[in-house]
Protein backbone atom coordinates (compact mmCIF):
# COMPACT_ATOMS: atom_id res chain seq x y z
CA UNK A 1 0.00 0.00 0.00
CA UNK A 2 1.72 3.32 -1.05
CA UNK A 3 -1.00 5.47 0.51
CA UNK A 4 -1.96 9.07 -0.86
CA UNK A 5 1.52 10.02 -1.99
CA UNK A 6 1.59 7.29 -4.54
CA UNK A 7 -1.32 8.85 -6.28
CA UNK A 8 -0.20 12.13 -5.95
CA UNK A 9 2.25 13.20 -8.56
CA UNK A 10 0.07 11.80 -11.26
CA UNK A 11 -2.53 14.32 -10.03
CA UNK A 12 0.05 17.02 -9.75
CA UNK A 13 1.10 16.23 -13.14
CA UNK A 14 -2.42 16.19 -14.97
CA UNK A 15 -2.96 19.60 -13.15
CA UNK A 16 -0.22 20.93 -14.56
CA UNK A 17 -0.24 19.84 -17.48
CA UNK A 18 -3.78 21.46 -17.91
CA UNK A 19 -2.28 24.95 -16.32
CA UNK A 20 0.07 24.64 -18.70
CA UNK A 21 -1.90 23.99 -21.79
CA UNK A 22 -4.46 26.61 -20.59
CA UNK A 23 -1.52 29.30 -20.22
CA UNK A 24 -0.41 28.48 -23.72
CA UNK A 25 -4.34 29.21 -24.49
CA UNK A 26 -4.71 32.22 -23.19
CA UNK A 27 -1.49 33.45 -25.27
CA UNK A 28 1.46 33.84 -22.28
CA UNK A 29 4.02 32.58 -24.62
CA UNK A 30 4.23 35.84 -26.79
CA UNK A 31 3.96 37.48 -23.22
CA UNK A 32 7.40 35.40 -21.41
CA UNK A 33 9.14 36.21 -24.67
CA UNK A 34 8.37 39.72 -24.90
CA UNK A 35 9.67 39.78 -21.21
CA UNK A 36 12.31 37.64 -21.37
CA UNK A 37 14.38 39.51 -24.62
CA UNK A 38 13.94 42.99 -23.22
CA UNK A 39 17.09 43.78 -20.97
CA UNK A 40 15.56 45.45 -18.07
CA UNK A 41 18.27 47.13 -16.62
CA UNK A 42 16.58 47.99 -13.58
CA UNK A 43 16.21 44.13 -12.81
CA UNK A 44 20.39 43.74 -13.38
CA UNK A 45 20.89 47.06 -10.83
CA UNK A 46 21.77 49.61 -13.59
CA UNK A 47 19.82 52.62 -13.94
CA UNK A 48 18.59 53.42 -10.77
CA UNK B 1 27.86 0.77 -3.68
CA UNK B 2 32.00 0.17 -4.34
CA UNK B 3 34.32 3.60 -4.14
CA UNK B 4 34.53 3.39 -7.99
CA UNK B 5 31.07 3.19 -8.81
CA UNK B 6 30.57 6.74 -6.29
CA UNK B 7 33.12 8.73 -8.15
CA UNK B 8 30.61 7.70 -11.11
CA UNK B 9 27.99 8.68 -9.94
CA UNK B 10 29.69 12.37 -8.31
CA UNK B 11 31.23 12.37 -12.03
CA UNK B 12 27.94 12.02 -14.01
CA UNK B 13 26.30 14.22 -12.07
CA UNK B 14 29.66 17.29 -12.36
CA UNK B 15 29.15 16.49 -16.25
CA UNK B 16 24.93 17.07 -16.30
CA UNK B 17 25.35 20.20 -13.99
CA UNK B 18 28.26 21.25 -16.52
CA UNK B 19 26.15 20.68 -19.31
CA UNK B 20 23.06 22.51 -18.18
CA UNK B 21 25.34 25.41 -17.46
CA UNK B 22 26.73 25.74 -21.27
CA UNK B 23 23.02 24.92 -22.58
CA UNK B 24 21.60 27.41 -20.77
CA UNK B 25 24.20 29.98 -22.21
CA UNK B 26 24.00 28.81 -25.45
CA UNK B 27 22.09 31.24 -27.27
CA UNK B 28 22.18 30.86 -30.69
CA UNK B 29 18.06 32.13 -31.70
CA UNK B 30 15.94 34.37 -29.19
CA UNK B 31 12.54 31.87 -29.77
CA UNK B 32 12.84 29.42 -26.99
CA UNK B 33 13.03 32.56 -24.74
CA UNK B 34 8.93 32.28 -24.47
CA UNK B 35 9.69 28.84 -22.44
CA UNK B 36 10.74 28.83 -18.95
CA UNK B 37 14.15 27.09 -17.51
CA UNK B 38 13.29 24.55 -15.08
CA UNK B 39 15.93 26.26 -12.53
CA UNK B 40 16.77 30.08 -11.66
CA UNK B 41 19.01 31.32 -14.14
CA UNK B 42 18.71 35.31 -15.41
CA UNK B 43 17.03 35.34 -19.16
CA UNK B 44 18.95 39.07 -18.78
CA UNK B 45 22.34 37.14 -19.37
CA UNK B 46 23.68 37.95 -22.64
CA UNK B 47 23.77 33.98 -23.27
CA UNK B 48 20.70 32.77 -21.84
CA UNK B 49 18.51 30.61 -24.14
CA UNK B 50 15.66 30.53 -22.34
CA UNK B 51 13.14 32.47 -19.74
CA UNK B 52 13.95 32.63 -15.84
CA UNK B 53 10.99 31.22 -14.51
CA UNK B 54 10.78 34.08 -11.07
CA UNK B 55 11.20 36.56 -13.82
CA UNK B 56 8.25 35.96 -15.55
CA UNK B 57 6.32 35.09 -12.60
CA UNK B 58 6.95 38.57 -11.03
CA UNK B 59 6.00 40.07 -14.59
CA UNK B 60 2.59 38.19 -14.27
CA UNK B 61 2.12 39.33 -11.15
CA UNK B 62 2.79 42.76 -11.94
CA UNK B 63 0.35 42.73 -14.96
CA UNK B 64 -2.72 41.20 -12.70
CA UNK B 65 -2.30 37.83 -14.19
CA UNK B 66 -1.57 34.44 -13.22
CA UNK B 67 1.52 32.52 -14.84
CA UNK B 68 -0.28 29.36 -15.66
CA UNK B 69 2.27 27.97 -18.15
CA UNK B 70 5.22 28.89 -16.13
CA UNK B 71 4.12 27.58 -12.63
CA UNK B 72 2.26 24.60 -14.72
CA UNK B 73 5.92 23.59 -16.32
CA UNK B 74 7.39 23.93 -13.08
CA UNK B 75 4.70 21.72 -11.27
CA UNK B 76 4.70 19.38 -14.34
CA UNK B 77 9.08 19.28 -13.41
CA UNK B 78 8.14 18.96 -9.97
CA UNK B 79 5.91 15.70 -9.82
CA UNK B 80 8.27 13.94 -12.08
CA UNK B 81 11.29 14.66 -10.73
CA UNK B 82 10.76 16.23 -7.94
CA UNK B 83 13.69 18.77 -6.43
CA UNK B 84 16.10 16.89 -8.62
CA UNK B 85 16.35 20.21 -11.30
CA UNK B 86 18.64 21.76 -8.10
CA UNK B 87 20.91 18.89 -7.68
CA UNK B 88 21.47 17.82 -11.40
CA UNK B 89 20.41 20.66 -13.65
CA UNK B 90 20.71 24.64 -11.76
CA UNK B 91 24.14 26.88 -13.00
CA UNK B 92 23.87 28.42 -9.83
CA UNK B 93 23.93 25.37 -7.62
CA UNK B 94 26.42 23.80 -9.73
CA UNK B 95 28.41 27.49 -8.56
CA UNK B 96 28.03 27.21 -5.30
CA UNK B 97 28.64 22.89 -5.13
CA UNK B 98 32.26 24.64 -7.20
CA UNK B 99 32.43 27.26 -4.93
CA UNK B 100 32.07 24.84 -1.13
CA UNK B 101 34.53 22.79 -2.48
CA UNK B 102 36.92 25.00 -3.49
CA UNK B 103 36.51 25.97 0.75
CA UNK B 104 37.44 22.54 1.16
CA UNK B 105 40.82 22.55 -0.94
CA UNK B 106 41.51 25.38 0.52
CA UNK B 107 40.91 24.08 4.43
CA UNK B 108 38.15 26.59 5.46
CA UNK B 109 36.35 25.85 7.61
CA UNK B 110 33.04 24.28 7.50
CA UNK B 111 30.52 24.14 9.95
CA UNK B 112 27.20 22.52 9.89
CA UNK B 113 24.47 24.83 9.50
CA UNK B 114 21.32 23.61 10.35
CA UNK B 115 18.24 23.83 8.25
CA UNK B 116 16.04 24.96 10.63
CA UNK B 117 15.94 28.48 9.41
CA UNK B 118 14.85 27.90 6.17
CA UNK B 119 11.22 29.46 6.52
CA UNK B 120 13.49 32.05 5.00
CA UNK B 121 12.42 31.28 1.87
CA UNK B 122 8.78 32.14 2.92
CA UNK B 123 9.60 35.19 3.74
CA UNK B 124 11.65 35.79 0.21
CA UNK B 125 8.58 34.44 -1.52
CA UNK B 126 5.65 36.36 -0.11
CA UNK B 127 8.08 39.69 -0.17
CA UNK B 128 10.22 39.79 -3.20
CA UNK B 129 8.52 37.32 -5.25
CA UNK B 130 4.79 38.01 -4.91
CA UNK B 131 4.03 40.80 -2.56
CA UNK B 132 5.92 43.88 -4.17
CA UNK B 133 5.84 42.44 -8.01
CA UNK B 134 1.70 42.70 -7.13
CA UNK B 135 0.96 45.69 -5.32
CA UNK B 136 4.63 47.61 -6.95
CA UNK B 137 4.67 46.27 -10.51
CA UNK B 138 8.31 45.42 -10.74
CA UNK B 139 10.17 42.54 -10.29
CA UNK B 140 11.30 43.10 -6.53
CA UNK B 141 13.35 40.00 -6.57
CA UNK B 142 15.36 40.17 -9.70
CA UNK B 143 16.61 43.62 -8.54
CA UNK B 144 18.24 41.89 -5.63
CA UNK B 145 19.04 38.52 -7.19
CA UNK B 146 22.41 37.63 -6.49
CA UNK B 147 22.27 34.89 -9.77
CA UNK B 148 21.11 37.93 -12.02
CA UNK B 149 24.11 40.02 -10.56
CA UNK B 150 26.52 37.25 -11.64
CA UNK B 151 24.86 35.91 -14.90
CA UNK B 152 23.67 38.73 -16.47
CA UNK B 153 24.88 42.47 -14.76
CA UNK B 154 28.67 41.68 -14.43
CA UNK B 155 28.67 39.95 -18.07
CA UNK B 156 26.61 42.88 -19.65
CA UNK B 157 29.09 45.44 -18.07
CA UNK B 158 32.31 43.69 -19.58
CA UNK B 159 31.05 43.38 -23.14
CA UNK B 160 29.25 47.19 -23.24
CA UNK B 161 30.74 49.77 -21.33
CA UNK B 162 28.77 52.53 -21.93
CA UNK B 163 26.49 50.84 -19.06
CA UNK B 164 28.92 51.21 -16.65
CA UNK B 165 27.73 55.03 -16.51
CA UNK B 166 24.32 53.28 -15.03
CA UNK B 167 26.05 52.02 -11.84
CA UNK B 168 24.11 53.15 -8.83
CA UNK B 169 23.46 52.13 -5.35
CA UNK B 170 21.28 49.45 -6.41
CA UNK B 171 24.18 48.05 -8.32
CA UNK B 172 26.00 48.58 -5.26
CA UNK B 173 23.95 46.70 -3.16
CA UNK B 174 23.61 44.24 -5.61
CA UNK B 175 27.39 42.92 -6.06
CA UNK B 176 27.74 43.73 -2.22
CA UNK B 177 25.37 40.56 -1.46
CA UNK B 178 26.70 38.69 -4.57
CA UNK B 179 30.12 39.18 -2.45
CA UNK B 180 28.44 38.00 1.03
CA UNK B 181 27.51 35.01 -0.69
CA UNK B 182 30.43 34.09 -2.62
CA UNK B 183 31.93 34.40 0.80
CA UNK B 184 29.41 32.08 2.20
CA UNK B 185 29.57 29.19 -0.45
CA UNK B 186 33.23 28.23 0.84
CA UNK B 187 31.97 27.32 3.60
CA UNK B 188 28.36 26.82 3.89
CA UNK B 189 26.89 24.11 1.28
CA UNK B 190 24.61 25.74 -0.89
CA UNK B 191 23.54 28.42 1.16
CA UNK B 192 21.29 30.35 -1.58
CA UNK B 193 19.47 27.14 -1.96
CA UNK B 194 18.43 26.34 1.52
CA UNK B 195 17.91 29.86 2.59
CA UNK B 196 16.76 31.70 -0.05
CA UNK B 197 15.83 30.31 -3.45
CA UNK B 198 11.78 30.47 -4.29
CA UNK B 199 12.47 28.56 -7.06
CA UNK B 200 13.75 25.31 -4.65
CA UNK B 201 10.89 26.33 -2.50
CA UNK B 202 8.45 25.23 -5.18
CA UNK B 203 9.88 22.04 -5.99
CA UNK B 204 10.50 21.33 -2.38
CA UNK B 205 6.81 21.36 -1.58
CA UNK B 206 6.55 19.03 -4.88
CA UNK B 207 8.89 16.15 -3.18
CA UNK B 208 6.37 15.41 -1.02
CA UNK B 209 4.38 13.78 -3.84
CA UNK B 210 7.30 13.42 -6.10
CA UNK B 211 7.59 10.02 -8.13
CA UNK B 212 11.28 10.17 -7.94
CA UNK B 213 12.31 10.53 -3.90
CA UNK B 214 14.39 8.70 -1.67
CA UNK B 215 13.85 5.59 0.45
CA UNK B 216 15.43 4.49 3.54
CA UNK B 217 15.45 1.13 4.26
CA UNK B 218 15.27 -0.13 8.45
CA UNK B 219 18.63 -0.70 8.87
CA UNK B 220 19.75 2.94 9.24
CA UNK B 221 21.45 3.94 12.33
CA UNK B 222 21.10 7.49 11.75
CA UNK B 223 24.90 7.95 11.90
CA UNK B 224 25.07 10.66 9.62
CA UNK B 225 26.50 9.66 6.71
CA UNK B 226 24.04 10.93 4.73
CA UNK B 227 24.43 14.61 5.81
CA UNK B 228 28.03 14.67 5.62
CA UNK B 229 27.92 13.58 1.94
CA UNK B 230 24.38 15.85 1.08
CA UNK B 231 24.87 18.97 -0.68
CA UNK B 232 22.09 20.69 1.34
CA UNK B 233 23.22 19.31 5.08
CA UNK B 234 20.15 17.33 4.87
CA UNK B 235 19.54 14.56 7.87
CA UNK B 236 18.18 12.39 5.23
CA UNK B 237 17.04 9.71 7.46
CA UNK B 238 14.44 11.90 9.56
CA UNK B 239 12.66 13.11 6.31
CA UNK B 240 13.65 11.58 3.18
CA UNK B 241 10.89 13.28 1.29
CA UNK B 242 11.95 16.77 2.92
CA UNK B 243 11.71 19.75 0.68
CA UNK B 244 15.67 20.40 1.27
CA UNK B 245 16.42 17.13 -0.80
CA UNK B 246 17.92 17.93 -4.57
CA UNK B 247 17.89 14.40 -5.19
CA UNK B 248 21.22 14.40 -6.22
CA UNK B 249 21.96 11.03 -5.39
CA UNK B 250 24.79 11.81 -3.75
CA UNK B 251 23.39 10.15 -0.38
CA UNK B 252 22.80 6.75 -1.63
CA UNK B 253 26.52 5.67 -1.24
CA UNK B 254 25.11 4.74 2.29
CA UNK B 255 24.10 1.10 1.31
CA UNK B 256 20.49 2.07 3.37
CA UNK B 257 19.38 4.96 1.12
CA UNK B 258 18.26 4.24 -2.53
CA UNK B 259 16.05 6.03 -5.03
CA UNK B 260 12.83 5.30 -5.31
CA UNK B 261 10.39 5.99 -8.11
Amino acid sequence: MRGWRGHGWPLLLGAAVLAAVLGIWQGELPLIYRNAVILCLSCVGLGQ
Amino acid sequence: MNPADRRADKTRRTWWQAVSLVLANSYVFSALKSLPYPFLHCYSCPLAIGACPLGTIQYFLGLGRLPLFTLGTLAAVGAWWGRSSCGWLCPFGFLQDLGYRLGRRLRFPAPSISNRHTWTRWVVVGLLVVGLPLYLHQPWFCKLCPAGTLEAALPWLAVNPQLRELIGPLFVLKVGLLSLLAAAVLVVKRPFCRFVCPVGLFYGMANRISRRHLVVDGGCTACGYCRDLCPMDHEVWKDPRSSQCILCLECTRCPHVRPGG
